[in-house]
């Protein structure tokens, strides 16, 4: 899978589960700082990213990705 | 001369008195610490304005919420970060942007959760430094100003305390809150409140500075979970006290460390840390308090009234019991009874009835009402042979326990002497103490706890006002002496000084040493003890025995060169006997000390506070009893005396009993000029004179055997 | 010492004292009796009187024992005994040695009353219709028979036989006051008997009740209390003006700073404080301590409420018929507030203002909150909060009962057989809807309040990770006990075989504090039905022994699960499905422990803060400044955690060493 696409796809959950608009998601979005998540929107998150890319995450790792794009690079880990 | 210390006051300002304040990643839901700090500051009525940042929500509670820092369009002078510790450098780079100079961290999950929060926490320390951010915490539950200007609750207790003169400041959290409840319950009210968590850059040095300029806050209030830094606690806490006269209370946990058993020395074992922290507060005038309630109730002594100028009491009750029970008290608490005056006896006995005693305690009867009480106290507090009052009620039938209470607050309001009560029961007399309480007149429930108060805040009067006398600087020592026999030591690895270079330091700094010299064969020590002249006494010489008494390697009283040629043997025999694998250097041959008490001198270098002195009596009285004192080198002149008079069995000198008297201007001398040898040989770790003899009285003292650990 | 009538002397000595009888020949006293002791006393029929010579202690004071200002009808004094300042009279009461009775307006029992025993208390249901009996010996679990198991008229029928037998029982002609028990500074007190050791001082009003108290631990009634048909129990702490109106406070219970109760039961260490509580059935460890909070027709145990907890029971034009049961180990957040009927899963977390009727049953640690007006839950988040861990391990720490006889049975653990099924079945809610949920639906509904479809999958997964945690763990535990002293693999494996002793090892049930299998359940309330368990105490010791099974029962729960999750007996596993399972037993464990972990950083998240206590009351605080050592401080909790990670990894090695010998 390409970077983009899955960049592409991460905003689109990103977007579904904060209920904000795509446009206000960077690549260098911090979940917490520019996003707003809490803890509940986190774990829905982890489990937005799964479904989409039908993956299972180590939760332990995924917990501590802090932006969008460290979320893009860690996807990629598990489909490339 | 510009002490980082002394900037405390410019650097804290935006903390404690800011105009405006961001409360940086607040959220909307009630319950939570980012909300609740939120709906603090604003619902206890902050005097500046408020500015919640927010990443998602427009308002919090009507209040409109920014993106970020960075859009908020008017100058801020303090962030209150409630971010997840995650991005909380994110945030502090923002603040650091907008020109914010003060911070609050409320945020754990730094320094305390291991090293990835570590971590955490020196980049906001570099983050802060760069922008020069004073900031508080992180990890800690906020602060409080209850200044009616300012009027800030930036921390998420649940009450606000009422304005008063105490400035508290604790590292524990979860203290904090209970101490409020506390408060609140006594009308007890602070200046400040501070719970500054893990002190990444505004230390509890730093916060005691600021209160020591602050003029809202006449009492400083400490809870101490360790002391890391206890030389410069201890230089603050003293600068405070003789610059301001405002008291210092402190209020520690006693803790022994583990370690302590395995120490080196009889001085190392017993100097465990919380005996030397205890001398180190004493010696630096702080007072030391073992509960919450022992504090507030020194506090509100210290803080509401003025300071006893001594220690005679007059006590006014309305019945007999009580009076006598705070009598004994104040016996109990070296405090004395008042004689009152010809006149002022005159003065009851025309105001009050025949049956009422007249004599201290000044017993006005169970049916006294607020007339007598205003004459009794009145009168008792004009008497000139009167340093305070304390009031004593018993709530009887005819009593009108609010009159009292108002009454006993305007007599008491009106002298400079102080006045302290306890009304006793609980029910009925409920409102009449909620009036003492309330009117700043300090109130305890029982009479020892009064008592002792009045006792304390004498204390501290005396101490405030006693002068500072330096410690005694000898010219006739020989530090390079010294100096080189610890170097060799070193450079040897050694852990230990032989007995020679034990004595030979000692002596470099002149501390009365008897003759000696190691013997190497039973002929030699006879040699050697000829030379030095009978009776001798002989000690193995050996870095692996500590307590030579204890194996049978000391023999005492030996008075010809057979003798010594015998001791020698039998001396050896009986230390390979005791400790097959000892390294046996040979045996110490010295002059007898001659007949004398024996005390113990001390020397431990503690991580906190560096070198400590202890004093005591040998034999029994350390060993069973530990009756010692310890201070703090260098230790001024008139302490090392109090150092003396300290110590339990001091009466063993100075001639109790029939008795001789010693010499003890000789052993004062000893102790300052160890004191002196402590400060300049920081090589040594630990030291035990045991014993130093203690003649009679002008034959001096002799240095009998020492330790020194390197 | 035998009582003897006064010699002419002596009357002629006590009126020059002030004292008074309407029939001298009455009035019996011991010859080592102080005479000079007895001073303006009124003597009224029949008064016999002890020796008094030693001295009492009232408000730190010491004063000497005797009879002063009273007026005395029908009593007998015991020895030491000191009354003083008595407002009207004391009537009908036997005073034990050693007991102070001072400055108290009146105490006075009627004949034939029953102090509070047979008190009809009307829990849960606040329109009526579970009423519990009040008797001293109460215990949690005989009041959930009564109120709560209404399914069986004939067990309903004998057991309130007993239990009225029992009240029957405490129906005496006088009142008593226990040795050494003191009651000072008072009210009225009327029909009330005060056990030995117990501290009366300053209530208000005492009216038809039972204060039991031991030496171990001598219960408190204290300032402002107003009470009336009431029992109390030993080591209980009533004071800061509490008004209780059909009140039972079980052993070790603290109610305290106004708070009010009506028709309500408190078991063993429960807390309430500045709050009120209606048709409350409070099981062991139900704490309230919060201003403005409301515990209304509902069961709890081992509950926390957060300030301004409310709930409503109304209905509209039937009136106040509903009810709630929050299992054990639940807290309801600052004002929240939820509508009965209500049905809480346990170790739940209730956020927010709920107007849908949750029942979640059989989704046991999870965070109802309400997003936008709309009542959400997150199943399972709760497992991943540091808080329940930690409860687990305060309460056992935390029982204040000092008595030798501990009324009420209490299962401490966190993971049973009751929960992790409730977790099973919850489970396959999850996975069902999962599968039956199309992807463009964001939410569905499920009992009373919505699920985001994304954490249907997840938080199933947390469930399976927490079932098998527990169910490897205890094969583990045995393996671990068996494999010290084994010699062969055979032998671990048949220490791991389970004795059949339940037909449906699956079905547990909660009883108010005591976990246990259904079907023990059902055969008590059979026996009970059909008389052969007869007496109170043959019920309660009944329940003893249900209690007594408990490890028992979870073994073979455990065998039974297990063999259903995995496929294979415990006592069948091959020495390479050891090995399997105890890596997955880590694995599983690792990761619940590390999402703990992180959650204890997150302390100003709004869950982990309620979660671990952080939203501290005043009491709690106060425990822990006691001691000046702040032990409810994050930082502990977190070293805790890592040193805990750190023994889970031990643990693991050394049992894989362990299996690595066959």
């Amino acid at each position: 899978m390409e970077r983009s696409e899955i960049q592409h796809r991460v905003q689109k959950v990103v977007s579904s589960v904060l209920k904000i608009d795509s446009k206000e998601i960077a690549p260098q979005s911090n979940f917490v700082f520019d996003l707003g998540a809490d803890s509940m929107k986190s774990v829905e998150l982890i489990a937005g990213f799964e479904e989409e890319f039908n993956i299972e995450m180590d939760e332990d790792r995924a917990r501590e990705v802090q932006t969008v794009a460290g979320a893009v690079d860690f996807i990629a880990t598990y489909v490339q | 001369m510009s002490d980082p210390e002394d900037r405390a006051q410019a650097r804290l300002e935006p903390i404690f008195a800011p105009r405006s304040v961001a409360v940086v990643g607040t959220t909307r839901i009630p319950g939570t610490v980012p909300f609740d700090i939120f709906q603090n500051i604003l619902k206890d009525n902050f005097q500046g304005t408020i500015y919640p940042v927010s990443p998602k929500e427009r308002s919090i509670a009507g209040v409109k919420a920014y993106k970020y820092v960075l859009d908020i369009p008017d100058p801020v002078d303090l962030a209150v970060i409630v971010f997840p510790s995650s991005v909380v450098n994110l945030a502090m780079e923002q603040c650091g942007k907008k020109g914010i100079k003060g911070a609050i961290i409320i945020s754990a999950g730094f320094r305390e959760v291991g090293p990835a929060g570590v971590r955490r926490e020196e980049e906001i320390k570099r983050i802060a430094a760069s922008y020069g951010i004073s900031f508080i915490g992180p990890n800690c539950l906020g602060v409080i100003n209850t200044d009616p200007s300012v009027h800030l609750n930036a921390s998420f207790a649940r009450r606000m305390p009422k304005e008063g003169n105490i400035g508290f400041m604790s590292q524990s959290g979860a203290l904090c809150t209970a101490v409020l409840d506390y408060a609140h319950a006594k009308n007890i009210g602070f200046s400040k409140f501070i719970s500054f968590g893990n002190k990444a850059d505004v230390s509890d040095i730093d916060l005691m500075m600021y209160l020591k300029d602050d003029p809202a806050t006449k009492v400083i209030l400490v809870y101490l979970e360790e002391l890391t830094d206890g030389t410069r606690f201890v230089r603050a806490a003293r600068r405070i006290i003789r610059e301001t006269g405002k008291p210092v209370l402190v209020l520690k946990s006693g803790r022994t460390r583990e370690g302590a058993s395995a120490a080196a020395s009889h001085t190392g074992s017993l100097a465990a840390s919380d005996e030397v922290v205890d001398a180190a507060l004493h010696q630096a005038g702080v007072i030391r308090c073992q509960t919450v309630e022992e504090l507030f109730n020194n506090a509100i002594a210290l803080a509401y009234q003025p300071l006893p100028k001594g220690r005679r009491v007059a006590i006014v009750t309305n019945a007999g019991g009580p009076g006598v029970l705070t009598t004994d008290a104040a016996i109990q608490e070296k405090l004395e009874l008042a004689r009152f005056s010809e006149s002022t006896r005159e003065t009851f006995r025309k105001s009050l009835p025949v049956t009422a005693n007249i004599m201290n305690p000044v017993d006005v009867i169970g049916d006294a009402r607020a007339d007598r009480y205003r004459v009794a106290l009145g009168s008792a507090l004009d008497d000139d042979n009167v340093d305070g009052a304390l009031v004593i009620l018993t709530p009887q039938s005819m009593t009108d326990i609010d009159l009292i209470a108002e009454e006993v607050c305007n007599v008491a309001n009106r002298s400079p002497k102080p006045t302290y009560t306890s009304f006793m029961g609980e029910t009925d007399v409920a409102s009449g103490i909620d009036i003492l309480q309330r009117r700043n007149i300090p109130h305890y429930i029982l009479p020892e706890s009064m008592c002792r108060a009045f006792a304390r805040a004498n204390d501290f009067l005396r101490e405030r006002d006693r002068p500072e006398i330096p410690p005694v600087h000898f010219q006739d020592v020989h530090p390079a002496v010294a100096q080189k026999i610890l170097s060799a030591a070193a450079a040897a690895g050694r852990a230990y000084l032989t007995q020679s270079d034990a004595m030979a330091v000692l002596g470099a700094y002149g501390l009365p040493v008897l003759p000696g010299r190691l013997a190497s064969s039973p002929e030699d020590a006879a040699v050697a003890a000829t030379q030095i002249g009978f009776p001798v006494a002989m000690k193995v010489e050996s870095d692996d025995i500590v307590h030579k008494f204890d194996i049978k390697g000391v023999l005492l009283d030996i008075v010809s060169p057979e003798q010594a040629k015998e001791a020698y043997r039998t001396i050896v025999a009986n230390a390979h006997a005791a400790q097959p694998r000892a390294n046996i250097r040979g045996v110490f041959v010295q002059q007898m000390a001659g007949r004398g008490e024996e005390v113990i001198l001390g020397l431990k270098r503690d991580e906190a506070f560096g070198p400590v002195l202890m004093f005591g009596l040998g034999g029994i009285f350390v060993e069973i009893f530990r009756d010692v004192s310890f201070r703090l080198a260098p230790v001024p002149a008139d302490m090392v005396r109090d150092m003396m008079h300290e110590v339990r069995s001091y009466g063993m000198l100075t001639g109790a009993r029939g008795r001789t008297p010693r010499d003890t201007g000789a052993l004062e001398v000893c102790l300052q000029r160890l004191s002196q040898l402590a400060v300049e040989c920081p090589q040594i770790s630990e030291l035990d004179i045991n014993p130093l003899i203690v003649r009679n009285e002008g034959e001096g003292c002799s240095v009998a055997d020492a330790r020194i650990h390197v | 010492m035998t009582h003897r009538a006064l010699s002419p002397e002596a009357i002629q000595q006590l009126r020059s004292q002030g004292c008074y009888a309407q029939d001298w020949s009455r009035v019996l006293t011991t010859s080592d009796c102080d005479l000079s002791r007895i001073r303006n006393v009124v003597f009224r029929s029949s008064v016999s009187v002890g020796a008094n010579a030693g001295v009492a202690n009232v408000d730190g004071v010491e004063v000497p024992c005797g009879l002063y200002n009273c007026v005395l009808m029908d009593c007998t004094i015991g020895e030491n005994v000191r009354i003083a300042h008595i407002g009207s009279l004391i009537a009908n009461y036997d005073i034990g040695d050693g007991a102070v009775i001072q400055n108290v307006a009146a105490l006075t029992a009627d004949a034939g009353s029953q102090f509070g025993a047979g008190t009809e208390v009307e829990v849960v249901n606040e329109a009526g219709g579970r009423v519990v009996v009040l008797i001293p010996e109460l215990t949690a679990q005989i009041a959930y028979l009564q109120a709560i198991r209404l399914h069986d008229p004939a067990m309903q029928k004998r057991l309130r036989e007993a239990v009225v037998q029992t009240a029957e029982r405490c129906r005496k002609d006088r009142g008593a006051v226990g040795q050494r028990a003191a009651i000072t500074h008072s009210g009225v007190i009327r029909n009330v008997l005060v056990g030995p050791h117990a501290h009366v001082q300053g209530v208000l009003r005492l009216d038809n009740g039972t204060i039991l108290s031991v030496a171990e631990h001598p219960t408190v009634v204290g300032e402002g209390v107003n009470a009336k048909n009431f029992i109390i129990a030993e080591g209980a702490s009533v004071t800061g003006g509490a008004m209780l109106e059909k009140v039972f406070v079980g052993q070790g219970a603290k109610i305290g700073k106004q708070f009010s109760a009506e028709n309500a039961l408190f078991f063993a260490n429960c807390e309430g404080f500045h709050g009120e509580a209606v048709s409350l059935f409070a099981g062991p460890y139900t704490v309230t301590h919060h201003k403005s909070t409301l515990l209304i027709a509902g069961l709890f145990s081992f509950y926390n409420a957060g300030s301004g907890t409310n709930q409503s029971n109304h209905m509209y034009k039937l009136g106040p018929v509903h009810q709630g049961v929050f299992e054990r180990g639940c807290k309801t957040g600052s004002f929240s507030y939820v509508l009965h009927e209500t049905h809480v899963g346990a170790f739940s977390v209730i956020i927010g203002k709920h107007y849908t009727n949750i029942d979640t049953g059989d989704l046991p640690f999870s965070y109802i909150h309400e997003t936008d007006g709309q009542s959400e839950i997150v199943p399972g988040m709760n497992l991943i909060s540091v808080g329940s861990i930690r409860d687990g391990e305060k309460w056992p720490k935390r029982d204040n009962r000092k008595t030798t006889i501990k009324r009420d049975l209490i299962t401490f653990d966190v993971f049973s057989p009751y929960v992790v099924e409730k977790m099973r079945r919850g489970r396959s809610m999850l996975q069902r809807l999962q599968e039956n949920t199309p992807k463009e639906k964001s939410s569905v509904q499920i009992g009373g309040v919505v699920i985001k479809r994304l954490l249907l999958r997840k938080c199933a997964k947390y469930y399976s990770q927490a079932i098998e945690r527990y169910l490897r763990g205890k094969v583990f535990d045995r393996i671990e006990a068996a494999l010290a002293t084994a010699k062969s693999w055979e032998h671990v494996r048949a220490s791991l075989k389970a004795e059949k002793g339940l037909k449906e090892p699956e079905k547990w049930t909660d009883l108010a504090g005591l976990l246990t299998p259904v079907e023990r359940l059902t055969s008590l309330e059979k026996s009970v039905g059909n008389g052969s368990l007869r007496s109170y105490e043959e019920m309660t010791n009944a329940f003893a022994a249900i209690g007594a099974s408990y490890q028992k029962d979870e073994w073979e729960y455990v065998t039974q699960a297990f063999t259903q999750e995995y496929g294979f007996a415990p006592s069948a596993m091959t020495l390479d499905q050891a090995r399997d399972c105890l890596k997955a037993f880590a694995e599983a464990s690792a990761s619940l422990h590390g999402a703990v972990f992180e959650d204890s950083k997150k302390e100003y998240d709004a869950f982990a803060r309620i979660g671990y206590g952080l939203d501290m009351s005043e009491e709690e605080g106060k425990r822990d400044f006691e001691t000046v050592r702040g032990t409810a401080d994050t930082n502990s909790v977190v070293k805790k955690l890592a040193s805990e990670r750190e023994a889970m990894t031990q643990r693991q090695k050394k049992l894989e060493a362990l299996l690595g010998k066959f």
